[in-house]
Formats: C-alpha cells, structure tokens, sequence
C-alpha cells in the first residue's frame, strides 16, 4: 500500500477529491492532514515518513479546527523537506502540488523558484474529471521515488544503466547529454535525479519521444490506424522507455526508432522518407495492415518530423515554427507549432529566428 | 571491438569537432537545433558497425532559417529556409597526405520558401563521391562532384514547371565532411552568416583543421598532374578527369 498525506486547510473540500482518488484505487491511502506549526509538522513527516505527500499551495488561508492558521505556504513546506532530505534527515519522496486554478496562477506560476520543487501540479478541482489517472500516477510517483532511492543506495551511477538506454540512446547519453551535465551533483539526491529525469528526459522531447511524435516520425495517422497501437506497443516495445517513472508517461527512444529503421531500409533515413513510403515500409516488415499514412496537407512538407504542440497536427519542420525554452538542454528538442496556429496566438513564445520568419508570413500573406 | 589507438583518436577528435560545431550553432542561434550535428558527434564516436579502419556520421536535415539572407527569383520569395543532410565516411589514418581521405560521401543541400502564387519553393543541390564500379558512367565523374538536382528534387511530388532537371554536369568540387559542407552551404546560402562565423576564432580553427585532413591531398593529388615524380597514390585525373 503506497501512503500519501494530503496537507489542506481546507478540509472540508479537500475531503470529498481524497476519498475519490482512494476509491480509485486499491493499493494507494491518502490520509488528510491539517496543518500544524511547520516544526511539528517536519517531525511528524520525520517519523511516520509517508510515501508521497500532496500539498494545497496556500496552507494559509482557513483557520484549522484547532483554530491554527499555518504561517507558511507549500513551496516553504516543501524547501523544508527537500533541505531535510539532502541531509538525509527526512526519506525522500514525491511532492506534488494541488490547488485552484485562480490560486496556481495568482501565487505559483510567477515563483519560479519553487517550481523545482514539486513533481508534479494538478489542479484540485480536475482532478475529479479523471481520479483513476491521478492515483495512478501519484502510485508510480511513489514508485520511481523508491526504485531510485534503491539505484542511488546500491551506488549504481551509470546513467545508461539507470534509464535503460541501449544502443545509439545509450551512445547519445554517454558522449552528448553527460557532457552538458553535472552528473554527480544530480545523483546527490533521490528528488534531484528525479526531477532530471522527470524534466529533461520524460517531458521534454530529445533523446524520449512521446507517442504523438512517434507516429508523426513513423508517418502514421494513428487515429486512423487500428493497428497503431500494435505497431507502438508490440513491434517498436524494444525501443520503449523502460526506466524510472516509464508507468507515468509513454516514451519511446527516438535513436533506437531510427535504428530500427534503418533494418528497415538502409538507403534512406527515416526523416528524409515520406509518410506514404514509411507506412509501406513498416506495413511490410511488421505484417500490420491497418495502419494509414497521415495525409499532407496541401503545400505542406511530406517529411513529417515533429507536432504543433497545440493542434497536435504532424509537421514537415519547414511548416512549424520552434518555441522558446531557456530551461532546455541543447540536447532537448525544441517544441514546435504550426504556421497557421501561430497565426493565431500572438502569445506562443516563439525562437527569436522564428519571430523573424512569422512576421515575414504575415507580412506577404497580407499582401496576398 | 576493440579500436586501433589511431582510429580512437581520429574518432574522438572528430567527435569534438563536431560538439564544438554544435555548441557554435547553439551560441550564434543559426539554427534551432543543433541536436543533428550532436547526433553524429555521438555516432563517429560510438560507430561500432562501421570497420576499424573508417570512421562514419550522418548529419541529417541541419534546418537553418534564412530571414532575408537568400536573393532568388522570384525575388517576392519570403520565409526561405535552408535544409542540410550529409553522410559521410572517411579513412583513419593519421597520416592521410597521400590518398583520397574519404570513402563514402553524399550531401544534399536543399533551399525552401514560399511566393504569394506559391506555398512551396525548392531547389536542391546534390554533392557525392563518385563510387567506383557504380554503374559505368556515361558522362564525365570527377571523384568530388556536384550538381543542381538531385533525388529530393526528382522525387518530389513538386510541380517544377518548365525546369528541365538532368544529372549533370557534375562539377568538380573538393571533398566535404560535415564541418566543411556546412561552411560550404553558409558561404553560398547565408553569406551573412558565413561571414559572422568566418570572424570567430573557434569557427575558423575547426574549418581549417579540416580543411587540412581534406583539401590539402585532393591539392597534391591535383598538383601533381604537372609536378613529376608524384609521391601521392592519388591520380591526378582520378580527381579531375579532365586534366591531359
């Protein structure tokens, strides 16, 4: 059994979201805790040590029934136990974050600083649309904590070993991505490898691709393809992410795609081939026929490569324009949207090399 | 397997090469990623397929945007972008001064852009190693040559109008690795690039280191058409098949 506090001020609402996300699962108990004075608090968390904790962002807000108003918010709480796990006075485990949208934005979206402190935020009233998923991540949170915490103990340290990259991956991970890191200042503790994994390999594209990329990269329209999830789950389950937190978000090695390509047809890589002739190629060697090629648009480029992270649409990269995000790795691919969404929001924080490029669009297609 | 302690070298100096290319592209932001030149970087270093005595990397699609860097016609061209894909394979020896330093090489450099009347413009160049016993050729091969055209071109579905595309001519061309076809393609396409890039010390170092493993016995090879004996394995009119 996987034991998470919740720590609420308000808990009366609070109550009803817990007994949802316990109902939703059997192996996972989330108790609900009021919060105390920040010391007594810490040294409960010290000796019962649960196995994940979530907590509402403002602990300050609603007196508790013994009257107390907490005079800290989650990200202190939070800084605390981080501290206290560096120096190994309190186990290490998952802390995610909850709480209303009007208050994520009001008091958390602009401290930056604490944003590494959580593995994860939901926002407290979704999380009745889908409380299966939730439990089920916050379960494999808890997981991946531990798997690592073990990794770290049996003084493992290879991180090749510790993601299961083979291959050209493990290649890739061993002369590019360990020379842009710290590595041992990241496997100084169990959150800090955590959130490494958790953010520059899981939910960042580069080295991982998640599902919608790979099928852009495969040329499969997988809605319409009944065998897609055959093809991804079956013929390519070589190449999927096995490593800590797998269970949470489904990835696939984008260097052992290409490598699996390559066995495929060796003449031609798979990002100068289009979605037709890939989808004929893997219709051949992986004998599933139901899958189809994703239809290019009109002028539109065949070499479909990435996704508009909005519309989730396949993109040729000559039809995307690439987002900005200081806090990638250059190893980290950049995230992209297309021309026409772009044309769109004037709020995507674009490359500055792409600002360039949509204003010269939007330019000539005024002239049009 | 285990490697020579030549070829460790040569590989592992190639393969700071080219990080070093990809951290330059990265600081000048000229592309948005530089992520296809830090593949191959990992892929002359790891390359386990390829013999002992070769070293191997592939560059694939090296997307730089152009802003207003390119002059075409129609002049109205706007949103120009250039794409560069090259694999190449070369021999690991550290004394190369005497024969063609590479064994395998294809590139293709491909221009894009849009026109009010079109959403799609493109041209591309093809640059290969004439392979020897590759079907017998009709028109003249120089080892290194290049030419308009190439498969991007003749297999697309693109409509290129009155455009007659053919295999030649094949214009002779000194050998290109990654390094030096990127610097070829910038000095062409992206001259202001090119120019900024030509100005950094780091940039300039790495040209010229390979330019010297490259283009200085393709020179000798070429010289010595005229400068007798030749002390080079590497015929002058293998190189350049019009040379009498």
């Amino acid at each position: 059994m996987v034991n998470y506090w919740c720590i609420d001020d308000e808990s009366s609402t609070a109550t009803s979201e817990i007994a949802l996300l316990n109902a939703s699962a059997d192996d996972i108990q989330i108790s609900l805790r009021e919060p105390t004075t920040l010391k007594d608090l810490l040294a409960d968390i010290a000796s019962k040590a649960p196995d994940g904790l979530i907590l509402d962002l403002r602990l300050d807000e609603v007196p508790s029934k013994s009257k107390y108003i907490a005079d800290y918010r989650a990200g202190t709480l939070a800084q605390q136990i981080r501290s206290l796990a560096a120096e190994k006075r309190i186990p290490e485990f998952p802390i995610v974050l909850w709480s209303s949208e009007p208050n994520l934005r009001k008091s958390y979206d602009n401290d930056i600083m604490s944003h590494g402190l959580f593995d994860r935020v939901y926002i407290k009233n979704r999380v009745v649309d889908d409380p299966k998923r939730v439990a089920f991540e916050l379960k494999h949170y808890a997981a991946g904590y531990k798997a690592l915490t073990d990794v770290l103990t049996s003084g493992e340290s290879s991180l090749v070993a510790i993601v299961g990259a083979q291959g050209a991956s493990a290649d890739f991970i061993n002369s590019i991505v360990l020379s842009s890191i710290q590595w041992n200042q990241i496997c100084s503790s169990t959150h800090t490898l955590a959130r490494w994994i958790l953010r520059r390999l899981v939910r960042s594209p580069g080295p991982l691709l998640d599902e919608q990329v790979l099928a852009a990269r495969l040329g499969v329209s997988a809605n319409d393809s009944a065998d897609w999830s055959e093809l991804a789950h079956r013929i390519l389950s070589d190449c999927m992410y096995r490593g800590p937190f797998c269970e949470i978000a489904l990835r696939w090695w984008a260097l052992n795609i290409e490598e699996w390509w390559t066995k495929l047809q060796p003449d031609i890589p798979l990002s100068l081939t289009p979605p037709e002739e890939r989808v004929q190629i893997i219709k051949k060697a992986s004998k599933l026929e139901k899958l189809s090629p994703v239809q290019v648009g009109e002028g539109k480029g065949p070499l479909l490569w990435y996704v508009c992270e909005r519309t989730l649409v396949a993109l040729d990269p000559k039809d995307g324009l690439a987002m900005v995000d200081e806090d990638l790795e250059s190893w980290n691919e950049p995230q992209f949207v297309s021309i026409e969404y772009a044309l769109t929001d004037s709020k995507v924080p674009l490359q500055p090399i792409e600002k360039q490029r949509l204003q010269a669009i939007k330019a000539a297609r005024s002239k049009k | 397997m285990s490697l020579s302690h030549e070829t460790r070298v040569i590989r592992s100096t190639l393969a700071a090469e080219l990080r070093n290319l990809a951290a330059f592209f990265d600081r000048q932001k000229f592309a948005r990623t530089s992520l296809p030149i830090q593949k191959a970087s990992a892929q002359v270093l790891a390359d386990e397929s390829a013999p002992d005595n070769e070293w191997s990397y592939r560059i694939e699609r090296l997307c730089l945007p152009l802003a207003d860097d390119l002059r075409a016609y129609p002049p109205s061209v706007y949103d120009a972008q250039l794409e560069l894909s090259v694999a190449v394979c070369g021999k690991c020896s550290l004394e190369s001064e005497h024969h063609d330093p590479l064994c395998r090489l294809e590139a293709e450099i491909v221009v894009m852009g849009r026109c009010p009347q079109k959403e799609q413009l493109f041209c591309s160049w093809h640059f290969d190693r004439h392979v020897d016993g590759e079907k017998e050729p009709h028109a003249v091969h120089p080892r290194y040559h290049m030419h308009f055209g190439g498969r991007r071109m003749t297999k697309s579905s693109l409509d290129f109008g009155a455009t007659l595309l053919m295999p030649g001519p094949r214009l002779p061309h000194p050998p290109l690795d990654g390094l030096l076809f990127i610097d070829f393609a910038l000095s062409n396409f992206a001259e202001a690039k090119w120019r900024h890039a030509r100005g950094q010390a780091p940039y300039l170092r790495l040209i010229r280191e390979a330019q010297l493993r490259l283009w200085r016995p393709y020179a000798r090879a070429t010289f010595h058409n005229w400068v007798k004996p030749s002390p080079t394995e590497w015929s002058p009119r293998d190189v350049w098949p019009h040379l009498c």
